[in-house]
């Protein structure tokens, strides 16, 4: 068998594992070994497993990954997600679907102190949901809206995906950072003018809350300056090179950690079981990029993705629709796969394509986070709409599904806009440059 | 059962190892950002002391996330699956996740041999690396047991978690 075949059997044997629910990380390493061991030597391939394992796990420059999730539990304990809603709730609660608007902002705010989907759906939707259901709002609506706004987590920065992206393309991730937050907040936008227009259009689905006072207000609103102190000092200090992403990190979390004890939310119990939390979702990601690496030295033996990108480069298509096709393959894969498993998995594939074809990565970066996005809400592998389901059991999984749908299309429009429009994502990191 | 219990029992060790470790990692990073921009001393060696911690850190909490399901896996084709054929998979995908983590763990014995015997130490932090390959041995057959464990339950007809 050529190696070219070797490495086709070798995603099919991925497949198959996937489909038999071995964890995928462990499956990219497992074939990845096997591949590498079939082509070489088992002697070779097993010293290499040992050897690509210890390297990642040890590699300082994906200890900034930890750090960020370390920083966005600590920023849940410390109740920041509480006063952000909060502050939306009392600004445009009154308006029509203001508490599914408020939910989207809040989601936007929290994303910018966590870098993760299910964790701002979840902690929204834990504060979100039964407001809404106070108020009679359709609880299609609320839960799809919630689910939809968590998505926001992976685009405002820190951002997981943005930093596995970094990593897997030496791509600096101060500027990735930056490039997340003018489409994050055009996104933000667009998801609550869905709400609000869904609302206009069917009022009996969002009844009104009643408006608070300008006071209340005020006090709701300055009670949330915490989140953009820590927000500046964190994405701040990387815009401007102050420190490493692992010290923006890590200053982030500290940062959380003071705000939660100087709100009395954490003890030491707590601070355990948020770290203990931390580092299971760290765990699962860096899992992932190990397993990916003795998977990525089996194809690179079998020269697939240099043939990938040859190909693709040859089709005749002009880079627009190369690059289309690739969105295209991600929002597929998006339905079957975890954004981050789909990132490790399908960047050092379609990145040298990228590269090739002279896009700019950083942009790139973003379209993939973007595609990602629509992953976590499409079934039937839609981790953000499950996240609802679990805080919410009574509402059926079809109906958050059904929720989540109308907020595809500011996704497909944002996707459309910083294609058109690379400036979107790239004027704002050309700033530091 | 008696192995499953001894399994989680070492995980949650091994996990609240790594939890101390992700702590430490994030108290000197900024001490070091402190001494570094504050006082001009940052500390000596902090990169690859971090390097190291996260090792341990990540190692050791990888058996829990596999008790806890934290692992990203496609569910949706398996759970449609009677529970005989189910069963059948979780011990197919149980022995290989035991060889993988078997191997792992004694591959990185004989890789720990080698740095001791090279004398390979970190440049700044100027400590050796060899202890690091051990611990990621001992780390990776506390998930070995993980999966010894769960071969256990699929033959003796029992249910996945979670």
């Amino acid at each position: 068998m050529t190696p070219v075949e070797v490495g086709l059997m070798g995603i099919a044997a991925l497949l198959i594992l996937f489909l038999l629910r071995m964890p995928v990380a462990f499956s990219l390493a497992l074939i990845g070994f096997l591949g590498f061991a079939h082509l070489t030597s088992f002697q070779a391939a097993a010293s290499l497993l040992a050897r690509d394992f210890f390297s990642q796990l040890s590699s300082y420059g994906l200890t900034a990954i930890t750090m960020f999730v370390l920083m966005g539990s600590y920023g849940l304990m410390a109740g920041m997600g509480e006063r952000l809603y909060t502050a939306a709730h009392r600004f445009v609660g009154s308006m029509p679907g203001g508490l599914s608007v408020a939910t989207v902002l809040a989601c936007a705010g929290f994303a910018s102190i966590s870098g993760s989907t299910t964790a701002t759906a979840a902690t929204m939707g834990k504060i979100a949901l039964p407001e809404m259901r106070r108020y009679g709002y359709n609880l299609t609506l609320a839960s799809g809206s919630v689910a939809a706004a968590g998505t926001l987590g992976i685009l405002i920065p820190p951002s997981t995906v943005f930093l596995v992206y970094a990593f897997l393309t030496q791509q600096p991730i101060g500027a990735l950072f930056t490039a997340g937050i003018v489409p994050g907040l055009l996104l933000t936008a667009m998801f609550a003018a869905t709400v609000y227009l869904l609302s206009r259009w069917r009022p009996e689905l969002a009844p009104p809350a009643d408006p608070a006072p300008w006071g209340e207000r005020l006090r709701a609103a300055a009670a949330a300056w915490q989140v953009i102190a820590l927000f500046l000092l964190v994405v701040g200090g990387l815009f401007f090179g102050w420190y490493s992403p692992t010290q923006a990190g890590a200053i982030g979390a500290f940062g959380a950690l003071l705000v939660g004890l100087f709100n009395r939310r954490i003890t030491w119990p707590m601070l355990i079981e948020g770290t203990r939390d931390a580092l299971r979702t760290s765990v699962m990601i860096l899992a992932l990029i190990a397993g990916a690496s003795v998977f990525g030295r089996f194809m690179a033996v079998t020269r697939i993705p240099f043939l990938i990108a040859g190909w693709v480069e040859g089709l005749p298509l002009p880079p627009s629709g190369i690059l289309l096709v690739m969105v295209l393959i991600l929002f597929v894969g998006g339905f079957f796969m975890d954004a981050m498993a789909l990132v490790t998995l399908l960047v050092p594939v379609l990145f040298p394509v990228v590269e090739r074809l002279g896009f700019d990565p950083i942009w790139f970066g973003v379209l993939i986070v973007l595609t990602a996005e629509m992953g976590v809400i499409t079934p039937p592998v839609g981790v953000n709409v499950y996240v609802i389901k679990n805080i919410a059991p009574d509402i059926a999984l079809g109906d958050v599904f059904r929720g989540v749908m109308p907020f595809l299309v500011p996704l497909f429009l944002t996707v459309f806009l910083l294609m058109v429009f690379p400036q979107l994502a790239l004027w704002l990191p050309s700033l530091g440059r | 059962m008696a192995l499953r219990r001894f399994a989680r029992r070492a995980a949650h060790i091994t996990e609240t190892v790594g939890v101390y470790a992700v702590l430490f990692i994030m108290v000197l990073t900024v001490i070091d950002v402190i001494g570094a921009k504050v006082f001009v001393r940052p500390v000596r060696g902090s990169t690859e002391l971090v390097g190291f911690a996260q090792l341990v850190a990540i190692a050791g909490g990888m058996a829990m996330a596999c008790f806890a399901g934290r692992h990203v896996a496609l569910e949706f084709v398996v759970e449609r699956l009677p529970q005989g054929v189910q069963r059948v998979v979780q011990g197919f995908v149980a022995v290989l996740g035991l060889l993988l983590f078997g191997l792992l763990s004694w591959q990185s014995y004989l890789y720990g041999k080698v740095l001791a015997a090279s004398g390979q130490i970190a440049s700044t932090a100027r400590i050796p690396f060899y202890p690091f390959a051990y611990a990621l041995a001992v780390l990776s057959a506390v998930t070995a047991l993980f999966f010894a464990a769960d071969l256990g339950r699929a033959l003796a007809g029992e249910r996945q978690e979670p």
